[in-house]
């Protein structure tokens, strides 16, 4: 490659290819290359996320499972209590309140960690250059690690209560691709706009406390009757409903389907837009 | 001779933010005054850290960075890197660089020194392959044993300095940048490392290092660059730059 140029004073940047090349103002160019450069280096966001959690939970003999046996409890707890306010039966509502709990600690989690991907990455930021997209890469992959721990207490409540979700459980591959696509493009979407503003953050972890109360985790959305339009606008509730539908042995409605791939093509759209337009400025906002 | 990094009119921007220019609460208030937005853009102070330079680095380079604290000479480097992204102009680097700043960045004090092999290999751009087949060198060179099997908060500052100047300096890259030489290591490895970091400028197409040790500049290098105020004064032989603009520290 380097035979291949000539001594000319100034290489023209599009002929000659380059291992590295920036000009100021935004580049299409220059995001998608980040993208498609983080997915070819898999393995580092892999074994940062890793560490995360090795880190969180060093000395400790069952590690990150501490999380799944709090979950544990607190469904335990609730379960009692709520399926007797709710008047449910206990068989029904226990893999129900299981499954909520577990999507919104990710949901609610994830939200959180988007918005400290790139301000708590300063110092790898400013030390390397790394495709930006790699940071929420690891936040994505270190909540999906710690949601598979939390899939045990799922899988000992659907032996507890004889669920078996049969053939619905390949619609998690769908409801799945959804949440992750959906994850990523809000990541990078909060993480620029904390790492620029910072005080979108706090806004962001007290929004995420309103929100648990207007979702349908720990009550049914049937108990609203006629009122039904106030989850369904919610976006939290169909990523829920995706997730949660199908490992309680039935179908989601298209509905959510269609509203989450429609969030999906809005939020990757605005995202990429503003990606393309400060990615270049993330290191200069950390 | 090959050009191996050409910056065309380089400007680097830092902007200063106060804690209100991050508050989207002021943003909003700014905007619902009215007409203050304008000023709370104003009130942004902006630091040009770099600005207009252009500079042509080929095949042979050993280019030493002279400059007053604050002139830029980390920024530059930091932009040649890739780090920090040019406000305005082009950056053109046509060859794998290794940026030796801050050799300890991203090892983990929990996990073993083969673990932080893979770890610090992986930052460093190399594959799970290559890694794996440059390991065994690494653990050699850096002379830790069997200290290797225990995590790196066992270790003492110098060791983890060995480690990872080992990991950053185990394959040849074609430019080499270099903020401050690495003075930290202990008396026994410095001479070491000393000798491995000649052969790899040696080896290497163009170094490019910021340093205030005019000797050690003047046994690598044999151009330089003096900066002032993030302007680009002159670049040309290091002893025409030095005799011109240092001529105290000659």
């Amino acid at each position: 490659m380097l035979a291949a140029m000539t001594d000319t004073t100034l290489i023209p940047a599009k002929t000659s290819p380059a291992f590295y090349q920036a000009s100021g103002g935004p580049s299409t160019a220059a995001a998608q290359r980040d993208i498609i450069e983080t997915f070819q280096r898999a393995p580092l966001w892999l074994t940062m996320a890793w560490q995360d959690i090795k880190l969180r939970y060093r000395g400790s003999v069952i590690g990150p499972f501490w999380l799944s046996i709090s979950m544990g409890i607190m469904i335990v707890a609730m379960g009692i209590v709520y399926s007797h306010l709710l008047k449910t039966e206990a068989h029904e509502y226990f893999p129900f309140l299981t499954l909520g709990l577990m999507q919104w600690s990710l949901m609610s989690t994830l939200m959180q960690d988007a918005c400290t991907t790139f301000a708590h990455s300063a110092s790898f930021i400013k030390q390397i250059r790394l495709p930006y997209t790699t940071y929420a890469m690891r936040t994505l992959t270190r909540h999906m690690i710690i949601y598979a721990h939390n899939f045990v207490v799922y899988i000992v409540v659907a032996i507890i209560f004889g669920i078996w979700p049969g053939v619905y459980l390949v619609l998690l591959i769908p409801s799945l691709a959804l949440l992750l696509w959906n994850a990523l493009w809000m990541i990078m979407f909060l993480g620029m706009l904390c790492a620029r503003f910072r005080d979108i953050t706090p806004i962001i972890t007290s929004l995420v406390q309103v929100v648990f109360f207007v979702t349908p985790v720990i009550w049914s959305p049937s108990l609203l009757d006629a009122h039904i339009w106030i989850v369904w606008i919610n976006p939290f509730y169909h990523f829920l409903e995706l997730m949660r539908a199908p490992l309680l042995g039935h179908a989601p409605s298209i509905w959510s389907y269609v509203y989450a791939f429609v969030t999906g093509i809005i939020g990757s759209t605005v995202t990429f837009m503003l990606f393309r337009r400060f990615r270049a400025r993330i290191a200069y906002w950390v | 001779m090959s050009v191996l990094a050409s910056l065309r009119n380089v400007t680097v921007h830092f902007p200063i933010y106060s804690l209100g220019n991050r508050s989207l609460k002021r943003r909003v208030l700014d905007i619902t005054t009215g007409g203050r937005i304008s000023q709370g853009r104003n009130n942004l102070v902006v630091i040009e850290a770099i600005s207009d330079l252009t500079l042509e680095l080929k095949d042979g380079d050993r280019v030493g960075i002279l400059g007053h604290n604050g002139a830029g000479k980390t920024t530059l480097l930091r932009v040649l890197s890739g780090v920090y992204e040019p406000s305005y102009g082009h950056i053109s680097v046509y060859g794998k660089t290794a940026a030796l700043f801050d050799l300890v960045m991203g090892m983990e004090g929990e996990a073993t020194g083969h673990e932080n092999i893979v770890l610090r290999g992986l930052f460093n751009g190399m594959s799970l392959n290559e890694i794996k087949q440059f390991a065994p060198s690494i653990a050699e060179f850096s002379g830790l044993g069997d200290y290797l099997q225990m995590p790196l908060r066992t270790y003492s500052s110098g060791m983890v300095l060995r480690l990872a100047f080992s990991i950053a300096t185990c394959k040849q890259p074609e430019i080499i940048l270099l903020d401050e030489w690495i003075s930290t290591l202990d008396e026994e490895f410095i001479q070491k490392a000393k000798k491995r970091l000649s052969e790899l400028a040696e080896k290497s197409k163009v170094l490019v290092m910021a340093s205030h040790q005019i000797d050690l500049l003047k046994s690598l290098c044999n151009k330089a660059i003096f900066m002032e105020h993030g302007k680009l004064i002159a670049f040309g032989p290091i002893d025409e730059i030095l005799a011109k603009y240092m001529p105290s520290k000659t």
